[in-house]
């Protein structure tokens, strides 16, 4: 393969470093005018006018690609001995093993290992490295890719688009029920660089897709961005749950775009757990263009010392009898500072509408933040929406019973936190949700498991 | 603490061919020379919701008639001459810096004074014979007092600009009203501003039948422990009408509290943005705060806005919002209609239901007032 020849790129953004990533990767002209265009708009786009700062964010010195030391590998013996160490702590081979339809993973910018089993090639499902279905399905790809997110969107958009890599790509044909839960897995493993994989998954008529997206990092000293991008399309009485949590290491600016476009009587179902990194700006958005089209989100933001996250939800309802239900909910401990940022429109066609937005916020301390700016905008009179949102802080009455119950204060504190952040946990595939209680508690000195 | 930084959207201006200058202003006082470089370094606000980008310079003239008529205060031109000058010429954000900076430097009313007892204030501006109104208004509460004051605008004018603040010292009262009803008048601007000391209590009622644009607000900051601070507001916006209003409580005290609550409806293709702001700083220990707002559309084409915002800094709080917007409840409109009302009184009653619990707070002896209120509603639906 000629594409060994290109390991990682300068630091920095210019149409040179965009032909080379391009050409090593053997893509299709569209792919690269995608690039050149989107390097344009991300060089004369601002910053975000809103969410977190990130002034101290050298772009020029975060490292667009790298390329680790292997190729797509068949088979889990086949990826080197320290990426599939780093893997094996989080139990993705067992997963795969034990569960999974297929797991994808990626270790800095490109997959290393990729799996689906036999049974799902026989129902026509696809799903590839994005690379890969960029040159294996050039008609499909294009057919979707950036469409719902396009370039130009915003600036971090504008740099996905220029400088993408690796991700997931997946098709189900019209009515197939996939059975089991598909799972791709992303890991920075080197400092000062930028992850920028692509999710495009597309569900055609009356199909059923779960798909995990699970995301972590090494600590470094030096600032790492991840600027990911997901597009789902939730074709015509399709259903689509995803499902992510987000730990990246604690350096790691996380500025992420997920979108979803839903047609008529199609659902997405967004389940998300934003944890790690220093600074997150990430709002899942929910397109509900077909008439009964509706959006789930149960969503937590998980903010500790050191970690401001400005996170939310969008909906833009846009078709008659479009529903949305929101449950988001946050905490912050240790000076963490949580933001929930929400949209509801509803345009004037979408009448008979129906949206509820529930946010709560726990505080644990008094050195902690949490904010919340929910925004409604309704454009007719034939829906119904509401909105309701609680700020509080752990109710003393319950640690007193818990310790009077023989638990120690810090014991307490952990199973309340986890039993505020029970709805999202319980959406969880196991292996996660063991591991998300396990970080509770390691947060809370707690050792009740 | 400031280790992180909430980036916001910066504030979006437009510029104007022609602004007030010193040649406008009513009161000339040399006080006023470093106010108005101020001011003329400041370009006009833009808002995108309220779809203003553009400011008529109409001519401001001396308020003809009296709009003072109960309540032992001075004018602001007399105040001005008083240690209370520099209360007069106080800046604070309100609604825009911009048209708060106006309302100081080119009033042509306003009244100013300091109250140590209990008091009864009526202020009715009139915007027939006066198509711009710009006052600049203040009171200080001294300890213990307690006021009650009546404010309306009405008429059909062109402008309307207020700024108005208020010290509540230890103890004191203000119960507010605020009634606008200025139907097809261009702008409708009023800032006020209240600052609380320990155990002071605040309730404002405002009644807004706008302008074609309107943009209020109100902003406590509950400074001083046991605090307390109340807004009501009820609107209506039809026709083209644009409505942005806001009530802020800034909450610093200890076992501060503080209520929101906004309701309105909407007709034609009348456009309400709600916006309730509650801060709870770090210092603010046993914070108890609220806001809440329900909006009835009546028209396919009204749009309605929510905004609101929590910022909490301290977890020893309570501190909550709630939205709803939808149509009028049908299942009540059935009942109505069922007991003899056609469709247009059962809507006009319920509409009423909204604005009732404000009305019936007016003290008796204004009954002129609640009439009027009574009769906006009957002639919007």
């Amino acid at each position: 393969m000629t594409n060994n020849a290109l390991s990682k790129t300068e630091p920095g953004l210019n149409r040179r470093i965009i032909e080379e990533i391009s050409e090593s990767k053997n893509e299709p002209l569209w792919m690269k005018d995608i690039r050149m265009k989107s390097l344009e708009y991300f060089l004369n786009r601002p910053n975000p006018n809103f969410g977190v700062d990130i002034s101290a964010l050298d772009l020029n010195s975060i490292v667009n690609y790298v390329k680790p030391g292997a190729q797509n590998e068949r088979s889990w013996e086949d990826v080197p001995e320290d990426i599939r160490e780093n893997f094996e702590k989080l139990g993705i081979p067992q997963a795969e093993r034990e569960a999974l339809a297929g797991v994808g993973a990626q270790y800095d910018s490109e997959m290393v290992y990729h799996n689906m089993k036999e049974s799902l090639k026989k129902l026509g499902v696809i799903f590839l490295e994005m690379g890969t279905a960029v040159r294996e399905y050039p008609d499909l790809v294009k057919k979707y890719f950036m469409h719902l997110i396009p370039p130009n969107d915003h600036k971090f958009a504008a740099l996905h688009g220029a400088v993408w890599s690796g991700g997931t790509f997946i098709y189900v044909p019209p009515n197939v029920n996939v059975p089991m839960p598909i799972q791709s897995y992303y890991l920075m493993g080197s400092p000062g660089m930028g992850q920028f994989e692509h999710t495009l998954i597309v569900v055609d008529k009356g199909s059923k897709l779960e798909f995990i997206e699970g995301c972590s990092g090494q600590n470094y000293s030096v600032s790492n961005l991840h600027a990911g991008a997901v597009e789902i399309y939730v074709e015509e009485g399709a259903t689509v749950k995803f499902s992510t949590i987000e730990n990246w290491a604690k350096n790691t600016y996380n500025l992420n775009t997920k979108r979803a476009s839903v047609d008529k009587d199609g659902t997405i179902i967004w389940i998300s757990g934003t944890m790690g990194s220093a600074k997150t700006m990430l709002y899942p958005s929910s397109i509900l263009k077909g008439k009964g089209a509706r959006a789930e989100y149960t969503t937590i933001t998980y903010a500790g010392p050191g970690q401001h996250l400005d996170t939310g939800t969008k909906v833009f309802h846009f078709a008659p009898y479009t529903s949305s239900k929101v449950d988001s909910r946050s905490i912050s401990f240790g000076g963490g500072y949580a933001f929930y940022r929400g949209l509801v429109r509803v345009s004037e066609s979408a009448i008979h509408s129906k949206s509820s937005v529930d946010c709560s916020a726990l505080m644990v301390d008094n050195v902690s933040k949490s904010d919340t700016l929910p925004i409604i905008e309704v454009m007719n009179n034939q829906s119904e929406i509401g909105h309701e949102a609680y700020v509080g802080k752990i109710n003393e009455d319950q640690i007193y019973y818990l310790m009077s119950r023989g638990l120690t204060e810090d014991d307490a504190k952990a199973l309340i936190v986890r039993g505020f952040l029970d709805p999202f946990i319980k959406q969880l595939p196991f292996e996660y949700a063991v591991e998300f209680n396990r970080i509770i508690d390691m947060h809370f000195n707690s050792k009740i498991g | 603490m400031d280790m992180f930084t909430r980036v916001e959207p910066k504030r979006q201006s437009f510029t104007v061919k022609e602004d007030y200058g010193w040649e406008d202003i009513q009161n000339k006082d040399g006080s006023l020379y470093d106010l108005l470089s101020d001011y003329l370094s400041y370009d006009f606000p833009l808002w995108k919701r309220l779809e203003f980008s553009d400011f008529k310079k109409y001519p401001i003239k001396k308020y003809s008639g009296n709009f003072l008529r109960n309540g032992n205060l001075l004018l602001t031109q007399d105040a001005m001459k008083t240690e209370l000058r520099d209360f007069t010429t106080g800046k604070f954000a309100g609604v825009d810096p911009k048209f708060v900076m106006m309302a100081l430097i080119f009033f042509n009313s306003g009244v100013f004074g300091k109250i140590d007892k209990n008091e009864r204030i009526n202020l009715d501006y009139d915007l027939k014979d006066n198509k711009v109104v710009i006052e600049n208004s203040g009171l200080i509460l001294e300890e213990d007092s307690s006021v009650i004051m009546i404010r309306s605008y009405r008429g059909e004018g062109k402008l309307l600009n207020s700024a108005s603040k208020y010290l509540l010292r230890a103890g004191s009262k203000l119960k507010i009203f605020n009634v606008i009803i200025s139907p097809k008048t261009d702008l409708v601007i009023s800032s006020s501003l209240y600052n609380l000391e320990e155990n002071a209590s605040l309730e404002v009622y405002d009644v807004i039948f706008g302008g074609e644009k309107t943009a209020i607000d109100h902003t406590a900051n509950l400074n001083g422990d046991f605090s307390r601070a109340t807004f009501k507001t009820v609107y209506f916006a039809r026709g083209k009408e644009r409505m942005d209003l806001r009530n802020s409580l800034n909450h610093f005290g200890r076992s501060t509290y503080g209520r929101i609550e906004t309701n309105g409806s909407l007709s034609d293709e009348g456009y309400s943005v709600v916006r309730g702001n509650i801060e709870i700083k770090s210092t603010a220990v046993g914070a108890d705060s609220e806001e809440r707002s329900n909006t009835i559309s009546l028209s396919k084409k009204a749009r309605a806005d929510s905004i609101p915002s929590l910022y909490v800094d301290n977890n020893d709080v309570i501190a909550k919002h709630g939205a709803s917007i939808g149509n009028i409840d049908e299942d009540k409109l059935y009942y109505l209609m069922s007991r003899g009302l056609d469709e247009r009184s059962a809507i006009r009653l319920i509409v009423s239901g909204i604005f009732e619990p404000i009305i019936n707070e007016i003290p008796p002896d204004n009954s002129n007032l609640k009439e009027e209120i009574e009769n906006a509603i009957s002639v919007r639906i």
